[in-house]
Order: C-alpha cells, then sequence, then structure tokens
C-alpha cells in the first residue's frame, strides 16, 4: 500500500519575495488561514488555487508542490 | 444597500406593524401573545438592518465597511473554509440523526407520548432518507 503526501515550497517562495500572507491571501482569493494552512501542510489546495499560485510565482505547479509517495509493506 | 431591500425592509415593518396591531386587537388565548411577538421582531430586526446600513455608510466608516464586506466575500468563497463548513455540516447532521434515536429511545422509556416518540424517529428517518437523495441527486450532476 502506497501512503502519499504532499509537500510545498509556499513558504520559501512568499519569503523570498518579501510577500506577506496577508497580501498572498489577497492576491489569491482565500483567507489569511488557508495560507497559514497551505504552509504548515496541514491543507492540500484545490487544482484551481494550485493553479492560481504557480501562476502568481511564474512557476509551474511540480515545482511549488511536490507529491511524495511511500510505499509500506504490508504484513 | 440597494433601492430594491429598502422596499423589503419598509415592507417587513409594515407586515411587523400590522401583526403587532392583530396580537394586540385579537384577544385569543395563546396565539395574539405569538402573533404580537412575531411582529415585534420583525419590526426590530429591520429597523436594526436600517440602522446598521446608516452607520456603515458614514464617510468615516466606508472604509472599512469596505474592507469588512470583502473579507466576508473571501470567507463565503475560500475553499478551505467551505470545506471546514461542509465537514462540520456532516458531522452535526449525524450527531443530530443519532440525537433524535436516543431521544426517541427515552421518551419512550418515560412513556412521553407516542406522537412525540413518532416525531423524533420521524426526523432522524426523514434526515437519512433527505441525506440520501440529495447524494445521488449531486452524484448524478457531477
Amino acid at each position: 500500500m502506497r501512503k502519499a503526501s504532499m509537500k510545498n515550497r509556499l513558504e520559501e517562495l512568499r519569503k523570498e519575495r518579501g510577500i506577506k500572507q496577508e497580501e498572498l491571501a489577497s492576491a489569491m482569493e482565500v483567507s489569511r488561514q488557508t495560507i497559514g494552512s497551505l504552509e504548515n501542510g496541514r491543507y492540500n489546495p484545490s487544482i484551481l488555487l494550485a493553479f492560481k499560485l504557480a501562476r502568481y510565482f511564474g512557476m509551474s505547479i511540480e515545482e511549488i508542490f511536490i507529491y511524495e509517495e511511500e510505499k509500506h509493506e504490508e504484513k | 444597500m440597494k433601492k430594491s431591500d429598502k422596499i423589503m425592509l419598509a415592507i417587513y415593518i409594515v407586515i411587523g406593524i400590522a401583526l403587532v396591531i392583530i396580537g394586540v386587537t385579537i384577544q385569543v388565548d395563546y396565539y395574539s401573545s405569538m402573533i404580537f411577538a412575531m411582529g415585534f421582531a420583525l419590526i426590530f430586526s429591520s429597523i436594526m438592518q436600517f440602522v446598521r446600513h446608516y452607520h456603515h455608510t458614514r464617510p468615516e466608516n466606508v472604509e472599512a465597511y469596505r474592507k469588512k464586506v470583502r473579507q466576508q466575500e473571501i470567507n463565503l468563497k475560500d475553499e478551505r473554509k467551505v470545506q471546514l463548513r461542509n465537514r462540520a455540516g456532516y458531522i452535526s447532521w449525524a450527531v443530530t440523526m443519532v440525537a433524535c434515536f436516543i431521544a426517541s429511545f427515552i421518551a419512550a422509556l418515560f412513556r412521553a407520548g407516542t406522537l412525540i416518540v413518532c416525531i423524533l424517529v420521524g426526523v432522524a428517518v426523514a434526515e437519512y432518507i433527505l441525506a440520501t437523495i440529495i447524494y445521488r441527486y449531486l452524484c448524478k450532476k457531477m
């Protein structure tokens, strides 16, 4: 069985550009808490929000969101 | 506030006044007080909306109100909050259904009357059936 998870570079990219969470949230038309949850990895965005974020940072989705699969051996 | 909203509030106030007058003039035990209370609540809530509107449209409050409305719009559409609201709705639906079954059992245990027990069981069953119908409808649509 494979356990899937997703990491992202949102916090790193945002800080690199000197953008506040509030500013990013306003540009994405989401709440500041959503940006916080995304950065902490507690929430995975919809594909639409992922596209909007990617376009905002001028990158591809794969460059921001890293999909990982862990393989667990079943006993 | 749109002109149509103002007209609606004015209509509510008129209806409220009519209900208050009916409540005061018609002396039917229990129902006259109920009609009076309904009319009073309608008048009070409509007046409060008018007051709120004029408070927000004052020049010194306009900017703060604009920000507040924008934040409310964002919160309404925010996908994480939508997801959380849906989850909260599902949990409260499940809890209500179980609570209705438990309450009907307790009511039956204490011989509270057939009508009460039937209503409680009916509400729980209706909740389940309605949820299933809506789920199937949404599945077909998506």
